[in-house]
């Protein structure tokens, strides 16, 4: 569904993404793995349309982003960016109703109705009544993640949206993280085009369909998790010497050593 | 996966248990109106001549047809018609703009602390105001051109002017920058109070005073003339913050995501700077610069009522436009027959229940 051909971003002297190429699968969930500053957000901002390329196209359905409504991509397009902060407290339930916004601008009980089924699904209802800025960082990134299944009610019926997650398991603890990703996952398997950055490659190992590697700006390698995945690769994008413990049922453990690479 | 349906009925149940529970809510803007009516009352009839409410209802209805068992005289009723109605329904349309515009640059700016004044219009204003009362005669007399007509309509375009500034630095790659914005109102606001300094260094001792009064706001020079105009530069503030509200509810979590939700968040900023600065440069225009409304109604109706700026618009209008009357009442009376600038009441007046709510809200959230 989305598409970067050539795509090139360069912030005044600083190239921040290199001549990046790949498309998303539909119906899958895409991991996306680099070191800090390797690019991983500006490529989630490129493909979210938040920034424009000063190369290349970004495509959705076969046509550039900006040939896109403003409002037909944030029906289908669905962000849970890495900070997001309000200067006033919304209820929860309030921030998971922005998420309505793109199609209706007055919620209706309809959009009452999804948006607690969508915090029902992040595991977030008993902060409904809560202010956001009672929330911890992990429950407070949970209620976005609720805002987006929000915004792209319509979109999993139809099976045709994308969902970009930049770091969703940031703040979270082992069972949030297992519970965001298996969410993400579920998603996908209706058919929409999942992708989501991580930090740990375990936890991409194991629920990651498709993996691409950021470095420097540009796309170190994209394809089937199982193939991107490997020791070698993810030593040369992550810089880091890292142990491999093969497992019998699963992908790979990755374990890093205690010496860090030159 | 729940269905829709069995959702539904859930929360069916929970916007009921909701409307129980905020009962703040449900009243805000009923309240409000009372208030606003109260006051209305209460200016029209207090004075140095007394009508009481009835006969006020009585003078108002009366070119309707309707007779009521208050009777009044023909004194009382001018009175009414022609000095206080005037005045009620400025400090209304002014109060009722300062809040507005402090919503939407709160909104804006996703700063609490920012209030209408922050854009430059205020100072712009104040500054050609000043300019035109103490250099004006120098020139102006030759003419015959009286200044104080003239007062309105320079210090609206010197509030213009000095947001056009403003706003051009803060332009930058075809987007205002809002930190650019911020930045650039406080430079401005800055270089404008300098120049009206060195203006009333300059000014004689009945220049001075005119520009001193001009600074804390007056509703003494309202009359019939102006009510119109003040209507038509606040109206389209008010309908639009009222028809775009959801969307500044977006940008609160910032233009980015607000853009990502849909929101035309470079379109939605220019209109906010365009629409303030008309309904705030009209306000100030006329009744010189009135502190405080701007920032603090918005604070008040939020700590009612949350942030939601589909009921903050709404009640913050209704609020401005009860208290500005009120302030207005205040200050013709508490010390009569001497008349306090209006700006001066605001800040006395405002300033010790806003710390009062606030110190609330530190207690509640405490518990």
């Amino acid at each position: 569904m989305i598409a970067l051909e050539h795509v090139s971003l360069v912030r005044g002297n600083r190239t921040l993404v290199r001549d990046a190429t790949c498309a998303l699968r539909p119906g899958a969930l895409t991991v996306m793995l680099g070191a800090n500053g390797a690019g991983k957000t500006s490529l989630v901002r490129l493909m979210s349309g938040e920034l424009e390329p000063n190369r290349g196209r970004v495509t959705c359905s076969c046509k550039s982003l900006a040939q896109h409504s403003r409002t037909a991509l944030a029906r289908c397009r669905a962000v849970v960016s890495q900070h997001t902060s309000t200067p006033f407290a919304f209820r929860a339930l309030d921030l998971v109703l922005l998420g309505r916004l793109p199609h209706s601008r007055f919620p209706s009980v309809a959009d009452f109705a999804i948006a607690r089924e969508a915090m029902e699904q992040a595991g977030v209802t008993e902060f409904a009544e809560r202010k956001v800025d009672t929330l911890s960082g992990g429950e407070r990134q949970r209620v976005h993640l609720a805002r987006a299944l929000a915004q792209l009610h319509e979109a999993r019926s139809t099976g045709r949206g994308l969902l970009l997650l930049d770091e969703p398991t940031a703040h979270l603890d082992l069972a949030h993280q297992r519970h965001a990703l298996d969410l993400a996952r579920t998603i996908a398997s209706e058919g929409l085009t999942v992708l989501a950055v991580l930090h740990d490659v375990n936890l991409a190992a194991t629920y990651a369909d498709e993996a691409l590697l950021m470095k420097d700006g540009c796309i170190h390698a994209i394809g089937p998790a199982r193939e991107v995945l490997t020791l070698a690769r993810l030593r040369e994008t992550l810089r880091v010497e890292l142990e491999e413990i093969p497992r019998a049922n699963g992908p790979s453990v990755f374990v890093p050593t205690r010496t860090t690479a030159a | 996966m729940k269905s829709i349906g069995s959702i539904a009925s859930e929360t069916t149940a929970d916007l009921a248990t909701a409307a129980q529970r905020s009962v703040p809510d449900r009243w805000l803007l009923p309240g409000l109106g009372i208030l606003l009516g109260a006051v209305i009352l209460a200016s029209l009839g207090i004075g140095a001549v007394p009508i009481s409410p009835g006969q006020v209802l009585s003078i108002l209805l009366a070119p309707l047809g309707i007779d009521l068992p208050w009777t009044f005289t023909d004194r009382e009723a001018a009175v009414l018609f022609h000095i206080r109605a005037p005045r009620v329904a400025a400090g209304l349309l002014t109060g009722a703009s300062l809040a507005l515009g402090g919503v939407l640059m709160q909104a804006l700016f996703r700063n609490p602390l920012a209030e209408p004044a922050l854009i430059g219009v205020s100072s712009g204003a104040a500054m050609a105001a000043a300019a035109l009362t103490v250099l004006g005669p120098l020139f102006l007399s030759q003419l015959g051109i009286p200044v104080t007509y003239l007062l309105p309509i320079v210090a609206f375009l010197g509030g213009w002017a000095v947001t056009a500034i403003v706003v051009r630095i803060a332009h930058c790659w075809g987007r205002i920058r809002v930190d650019h914005l911020l930045l650039a109102g406080i430079a401005m606001n800055a270089m404008a109070g300098a120049a009206i300094g060195v203006l009333m260094l300059i000014a004689n001792d009945a220049q001075l005073r005119e520009v001193a009064f001009w600074s804390f706001g007056s509703l003494g020079r309202a009359d019939w003339t102006i009510i119109p105009i003040l209507l038509v530069l606040t109206l389209p503030i008010f309908l639009f913050a009222k028809r775009y509200a959801p969307w500044f509810n977006a940008l609160l979590l910032g233009e980015g995501e607000a853009a990502l939700l849909g929101v035309p968040v470079e379109g939605l900023k220019r209109a906010s700077i365009l629409l303030t600065c008309i309904a705030i440069g009209g306000a100030v225009a006329f009744t010189g610069l009135i502190g405080f409304v701007g920032l603090v109604v918005p604070h008040v109706i939020r700590l009612i009522s949350g942030p939601d700026h589909r009921r903050l618009v709404p009640a913050s209008a209704l609020l401005g436009a009860a208290l500005l009357p009120l302030a207005d009442l205040l200050s013709r009376t508490v010390a009569a027959p001497i008349e306090l600038p209006i700006g001066l009441v605001t800040a006395l007046l405002g300033a010790p229940f806003f710390l009062y709510l606030l110190l609330r809200e530190q207690r509640r959230e405490g518990t």
